[in-house]
């Protein structure tokens, strides 16, 4: 046996023979090497006199109790929990884990819950946007509201202007109007990005310029305002100055209304 | 005549077993709602955990709140218990483990037993012993549990079960509930880091020693 060997078994020699896994072999040589190195005579000295160390404090310690008054806190918790009939109810791990399944359930119907609220209180006014709102509908034509260019803005006489609307997001028509509706009170960008193929051509929604409508003034948009879709005959478009097919005539064609405070209309615009 | 002897011998096996009943029988009287098996139980067990507590905390304070809670537990819920895997005494120094681990996490306060009022070191002096040896052993005694109490938990607890509760590497391994090879390196470890400590300080006092006598002969 060598000086890194004896290492590993210095603890085991030093400690009672019968709680150690050391076999009398082992003990033999390291018995043997201790007679001829100094320096593992030395640890195994350290090593014995820590094992004495031990036994007076265990011995110091042996006749160490817990108060008297323990026991009886004990025997009346006892008496209580019997008197509780905790004893034949569940475990109380069992107990826990059925709180926190009943609390993670409660959580669920909870969230499901707030889900179809926020879904049915969004289709509520499927086609009705608060102007007012800059986060929950797009804005109209930037000239109509507040601007005096709006009041006095020559009707369009030329051909129908039709151009991708300058800060209106463009609308996704989906199948479900719910999705719809969510998704335009998305803050979405204001000016859609033509290199966006995939989008422009799902999305892009081509509308004439806003029409001022009957002699209310567009200021009045100030105090809040409503953009509603419609659907109007298609000579609506001649009334407006507008070209029309008059093969197509008795076909509809969808316009949005901009609606005062006051419920009255204020200007129109043409979708295709 | 043969009857008779059996008889009695079976009395008296019977008497003997409600004398001295074994733990596990004293739990199940305990969960049917037995009030005296549960005080036999107590009386029996607590010192060990008590006195586990205290080597691994130093705090008795510390180590009254465990074991209470140890059977406090017991009762709620001894179902994980399983007789198998060894007797009642590992299952509750192992429960008392884990309640001392989970709060120590959570406290990290280690006190000195010698700070504790009631430590009883100086009572240990033997009146009719040499006083100075018994002194010596005394200091001793406190250098160990100093250095022990020093340790990490995971070396401090095998010392505590395998040195002073002198638990074997097996059972400690069942208390612990790891392999035998993990608690014997971990007591190799933990020894050579008591022997270290205790050196340091040895050699510490020695230097502080020859500074007094320098500046005595100055």
């Amino acid at each position: 046996m060598n000086c890194e060997e004896f290492q590993n078994v210095a603890a085991d020699l030093a400690r009672d023979q019968k709680r150690t896994l050391m076999d009398a072999g082992a003990r033999a040589a390291a018995q043997a090497h201790v007679a001829d190195c100094q320096n593992c005579a030395q640890e195994l000295l350290d090593q014995i006199n820590l094992s004495e160390g031990f036994r007076g404090l265990a011995q110091h310690m042996k006749s160490w109790q817990a108060p008297a008054a323990l026991e009886a806190q004990v025997l009346a918790s006892f008496r209580n929990q019997k008197r509780m009939g905790a004893g034949t109810s569940q475990p109380q791990s069992r107990r826990y884990w059925a709180v926190a399944a009943a609390a993670a359930l409660l959580l669920v119907v909870f969230g499901l819950w707030g889900m179809w609220m926020r879904r049915s209180q969004g289709t509520s006014p499927p086609q009705a946007l608060a102007v007012n709102d800059s986060k929950s509908a797009p804005a109209p034509d930037a000239k109509l509201p507040g601007s005096e260019q709006v009041v006095v803005a020559p009707l369009p006489t030329a051909p129908v202007q039709v151009v991708a609307p300058k800060n209106v997001a463009p609308r996704r028509y989906r199948s479900s109007p719910n999705r719809l509706t969510a998704k335009l009170y998305k803050p979405t960008p204001l000016v859609p990005s033509l290199t966006d193929p995939p989008m422009f051509v799902e999305t892009v929604e081509i509308a004439t310029a806003f029409v001022p409508v009957g002699y209310g003034s567009a200021l009045d948009l100030q105090d809040g305002g409503q953009l509603v879709r419609v659907e109007l005959p298609r000579f609506a478009l001649a009334r407006f100055g507008l070209p029309m097919n008059m093969d197509r005539a008795d076909e509809t064609i969808k316009a949005d209304v901009l609606l005062g405070a006051d419920g009255l209309a204020r200007a129109i615009r043409f979708v295709k | 005549m043969t009857h008779v002897i059996a008889g009695s011998m079976h009395a008296g096996l019977r008497m003997k077993a409600q004398s001295d009943p074994s733990d596990s029988e004293l739990l199940q009287a305990m969960l049917a709602g037995d009030e005296a098996a549960l005080a036999t139980l107590y009386r029996r067990r607590q010192g060990g955990i008590y006195r586990f507590a205290v080597q691994m905390s130093g705090s008795p304070g510390f180590a009254e709140d465990v074991t209470q809670e140890v059977f406090m537990a017991l009762m709620r819920d001894s179902s994980s218990y399983d007789p198998a895997r060894g007797p009642l005494n590992w299952f509750l120094l192992g429960m008392a483990r884990n309640l001392m681990r989970q709060r120590l996490g959570r406290e990290r306060f280690y006190t000195s037993l010698s700070d504790e009022p009631g430590d009883g070191t100086g009572a240990m002096i033997d009146a009719a012993s040499d006083p100075l040896t018994e002194l010596a052993r005394t200091e001793t005694i406190a250098e160990v549990r100093r250095a022990v109490l020093s340790l990490p938990q995971r070396y401090r607890e095998v010392v505590v079960l395998c040195e002073l509760q002198e638990l074997s590497y097996a059972e400690a391994a069942t208390v612990l509930d790891c392999a035998v090879g993990t608690v014997r390196s971990r007591l190799h470890r933990a020894r050579a880091m008591l022997l270290k400590k205790m050196r340091s300080a040895r050699s510490e006092d020695k230097a502080a020693q020859t500074v007094k006598t320098a500046r005595c002969f100055a």
